[in-house]
């Protein structure tokens, strides 16, 4: 049997170092369809998998891998599928399912420019608002934004402990810039690599309800196999998971679902600030384009302008309180995101006309002009 | 007086009795299917702990949450792939999916097909009342030409599925259809299955007369009636008589039944057999082997980690943009400079690559930044040296070369025009050289090298140690002599230069 984290220092791109980021925290199975520009990690995960004891499977379409990785994941195993909108786009259904059964597992959208085909070897940000309200019925879902494919390690990590801690599918929203440019990669040692599991039954069979939710609104999960006989579905149903085709079964469990993420967003919700104390103008963004903001901070700084930049780690759930209390304190928010206005309707929402918000907002296919930023903050700052 | 003593049915065991009754309609034959299903799993011997149960949407789908088992009630058509991924990950599971015909043979036919073509280990029982009975009675892919449904109000103009030829055509090891006028037979296919390795698909006729029955003349038990009349029982039924049509007789019968190694088989035989446990290569090809580089240990207070003396210190980011013709292996060199500066040198590099349709022969490019600090914005904009071995790249990316830039070309293959004055152009004979120690196709390591000799912001030793980690084993001699080629050929020019 190989080893699941290979420790040492390379250069990867975003994509091969996700899938070594999947096998580090724990992952055994994958079932994918190839679409650029994701298949690298499908590529990576069919050599790898079989090398610890996983399987890799191929299914017929993007339906059928989300299918089998929340069955998977009912067996006990650590799930994740990968792919990029058109896929996301035919997963959805099922993605619901997985918030309905609170099924952990990683589903990865490496975003390329759309609508439809779009550009599929070119970037974009477009799919958030689609991660965040994708599935139909009312739900809460965790997503999280690599910027590198360092951090395309750390957060595919990151991203199955909150699925495993929440019971609730993450999405990984990469980009094809971050999925395919190279950089150095450190993986740690084993032991250093915090891992979370999803917590198993306390009680016999016999007492155990498997859909009865314990102080954190989070139910013990059994796995498929272990004598619990669960009855799982994604009818509405009551604790025992029963269907319950009834108003208060669906209002118990669909606020539960939605506030398992809401009541604990302060322990799910990521965000860097970088120079956000005395700003007097802050860009808001998330993935490759803080990148772009890194970079027009520094230029800035060479103007005299104090640009504060509040980046999203975890884009879903937002951090609602924190820009609400920031809209207070600065002149205005600008949001640089690939795409023309998803995550700056957020900002704008929770400044709540406390402050100017505005948008720089790009088509897809290259990352922002970072002369196009600087003026954008340029014309409020003056 | 004696108490009656009042016993559990053996079947209840199996049955989630909190559930019953059940939501089927009278004269439905899904009760008959799911208690020879639960008879025949008592008959098994199996540890019922390890059985799980899938179910789609339908009337059918409502199964999996009678009985008492794991059960899994999945969305409209995927209970095959959601089986799927119960069994692989736990194949100590015995997995079965009950399922209604237009779950698994219309929105789930693709699933249906590959499931079976690829032989995963799953017990499929499709019952079939050849019309969608929850919605109110549609035809569906199973309903036969001229029925009646709520959707073909004057008889179903299309052909039906014949899914025993289907899932036969596609490779199942196991296939039968009876009646659940036929509990017996049913029960007996249903004991096979479960001994089944592989993929094993059962097709049960079954009356839906609320809805199909009733269009069609066929009320209440007439229905069943009708399946019992129409049944043909064969012991070697023909697999070519297997079409339904609305009067026509059902065949029924065990249709295939032979040993072919299943899905799971295959992954544990001949694939794991050639499961090589590589190490992880740094440029991600696994075919071949690498020593990964160890991290740099924890900075001991007052020792730097790292020796300086090795680290080239590069203040402003050098923006390098590489081009060539696909196959010239420029993308390579990019990525080894890249891997030098950013595992070896401990410096910053970011390495991207332009993606076109073509595979092969399209010009194309691939870009490297390097600095001593963070990188952010990851595309070359404005690049500092440009290197090109093609005239076809040199003419798409003219527009790239910059006033006051550096370019470096091989001499033969590019003919440089339209220059600004200000560009310093350095030129190798790089794949005239690689012919001449014996392989055209280390031009691009020659150019590396020359490269190297030229460009101060990538130590030697770096150079060499990030190339010998990226490439193929064997080849180690012949890429170091291009590479050594190259790298004097530059310090001569260097010095010519004075």
């Amino acid at each position: 049997m190989g080893k699941d984290v290979l420790t040492g220092t390379y250069f990867l791109t975003g994509n091969e170092a996700c899938a070594a980021g999947a096998l580090a925290a724990g992952c055994r199975f994958f079932a994918g369809y190839p679409i650029t520009p994701s298949s690298e990690i499908a590529e990576r995960m069919s050599i790898r998998l079989p090398q610890v004891g996983g399987v890799y499977i191929q299914m017929e379409d993007e339906i059928a891998s989300i299918a089998a990785i929340l069955g998977a994941s009912w067996a006990g195993a650590k799930s994740m599928t990968a792919t990029s909108g058109p896929g996301i786009s035919l997963m959805l259904e099922n993605i619901g399912l997985g918030v309905m059964t609170e099924t952990p597992c990683v589903v990865v959208n490496v975003m390329r420019g759309g609508p439809s085909t779009g550009l599929p070897t070119l970037v974009g940000q477009a799919d958030v608002m689609q991660a965040r309200w994708g599935s139909h019925g009312d739900y809460e879902i965790i997503a999280l934004s690599p910027l590198s494919p360092q951090e395309a390690f750390d957060y595919t990590i990151r991203a199955f402990n909150l699925a495993e801690t929440w019971r609730v599918p993450v999405i990984l929203l990469m980009d094809e810039v971050v999925g395919h440019m190279r950089e150095r990669v450190v993986i740690p040692e084993k032991k250093d690599i915090k891992v979370a599991n999803r917590r198993g039954p306390s009680e016999p069979p016999e007492k155990f309800k498997a859909f009865k939710s314990k102080k954190d609104l989070i139910p013990e999960m059994p796995a498929a196999g272990q004598g619990y006989a669960v009855h799982v579905t994604g009818l509405t149903h009551d604790e025992r998971g029963y269907p319950a085709i009834e108003w208060e079964a669906q209002e118990k469990l669909v606020s539960r679902l939605v506030q398992k993420i809401r009541l604990n967003s302060d322990k799910i919700a990521a965000w860097e600030e970088t120079g956000v104390e005395g700003a007097e103008v802050v860009l808001v963004s998330y993935g490759i384009s803080t990148r772009i903001c890194r970079a027009v901070r520094e230029m800035a700084r060479d103007k005299g302008i104090n640009l504060g930049l509040l980046r999203l780690e975890v884009i879903w759930p937002f951090p609602e309180k924190r820009v609400r209390e920031l809209a207070g304190c600065i002149k205005a928010f600008v949001t640089v995101e690939i795409n023309y206005g998803q995550i700056a309707l957020e900002v704008e929402r929770c400044a709540a006309g406390k402050c100017i918000t505005r948008l720089v907002g790009h088509g897809g296919g290259t990352v922002h002009d970072l002369q196009k930023v600087l003026e954008a903050v340029e014309e409020i700052a003056s | 007086m004696i108490e009656p003593q009042i016993l559990d049915h053996p079947k209840d065991l199996l049955l989630r009795k909190e559930r019953i009754p059940h939501i089927w309609c009278p004269g439905c034959g899904l009760g008959s299917v799911l208690s020879a299903l639960m008879d025949a799993l008592r008959n098994s011997g199996l540890d019922l702990k390890k059985v799980a149960v899938v179910s789609g949407i339908g009337c059918t789908g409502r199964a999996a949450g009678y009985l008492n088992l794991d059960g899994f009630h999945t969305t409209h058509g995927r209970a095959i792939p959601y089986a799927t991924g119960l069994k692989l990950a736990n194949p100590d599971l015995t997995v079965i999916v009950f399922s209604g015909d237009g779950d698994l043979a219309a929105i789930g036919g693709n699933h249906l097909i590959h499931a079976a073509r690829r032989n995963v280990d799953i017990k499929v029982i499709c019952v079939n009342n050849f019309n969608y009975g929850m919605t109110g009675g549609q035809f569906g892919p199973t309903t036969p030409r001229l029925a009646r449904t709520t959707t073909t109000g004057y008889g179903n103009p299309e052909k039906p599925f014949n899914l025993i030829r289907l899932t036969a055509a596609c490779g199942a090891p196991y296939v039968a259809r009876w009646t659940s006028a036929h509990p017996h037979y049913m029960k007996i296919a249903m004991g096979e299955m479960l001994k089944k390795d592989g993929f094993s698909f059962l097709e049960v006729i079954s009356p839906c007369p609320t809805n199909f029955g009733r269009r069609n003349k066929l009320r209440d038990i007439k229905l069943l009636q009708r399946y019992l009349e129409q049944a043909v029982l064969e012991s070697q039924p023909d697999i070519a008589k297997a079409d339904i049509e609305l009067d026509s007789p059902i065949l029924c019968g065990k249709f295939v039944d032979l040993e072919r190694p299943s899905y799971l088989a295959a992954l544990k035989g001949a694939i794991s057999a050639k499961v090589k446990v590589y190490d992880f290569r740094g440029d991600g090809r696994a075919t071949l082997e690498e020593e990964p580089v160890k991290p740099a240990a924890a900075k001991a207070p007052g020792k730097p980690a790292e020796s300086p003396r090795e680290k080239p210190v590069i203040r402003r980011p050098v923006q390098i943009k590489l081009a060539g013709l696909g196959g010239q292996g420029i993308g390579l060199c990019g990525l080894i400079i890249g891997r030098a500066a950013a595992v070896f040198d401990h410096n910053q590099a970011v390495y991207t690559q332009e993606y076109s349709p073509e595979a092969r022969g399209g010009a194309s490019a691939s870009s490297v930044i390097i600095a001593s600090e963070q990188i952010h914005a990851p595309y070359v904009t404005e690049p500092d040296i440009m290197v090109v071995m093609a005239q076809g790249a040199y003419n798409k990316y003219q527009k790239d070369v910059r006033p006051g830039s550096r370019l470096i070309i091989d001499k033969d293959l590019v003919r440089p025009k339209d220059l600004p004055d200000s560009v310093r152009v350095q030129a190798i004979p790089a794949t005239r050289l690689a012919e001449e120690i014996g392989q055209k196709v280390v031009a691009n390591i020659v150019m590396l090298g020359f490269f190297t000799a030229l460009v101060p912001h990538i130590s030697p030793a770096a150079m060499q140690k990030a190339l010998k980690g990226s490439i193929p084993k064997g080849t180690e001699e012949l890429n170091l002599r291009a590479f050594e080629t190259g790298y004097d050929y530059g310090k001569r020019v260097t010095s010519d230069e004075g």
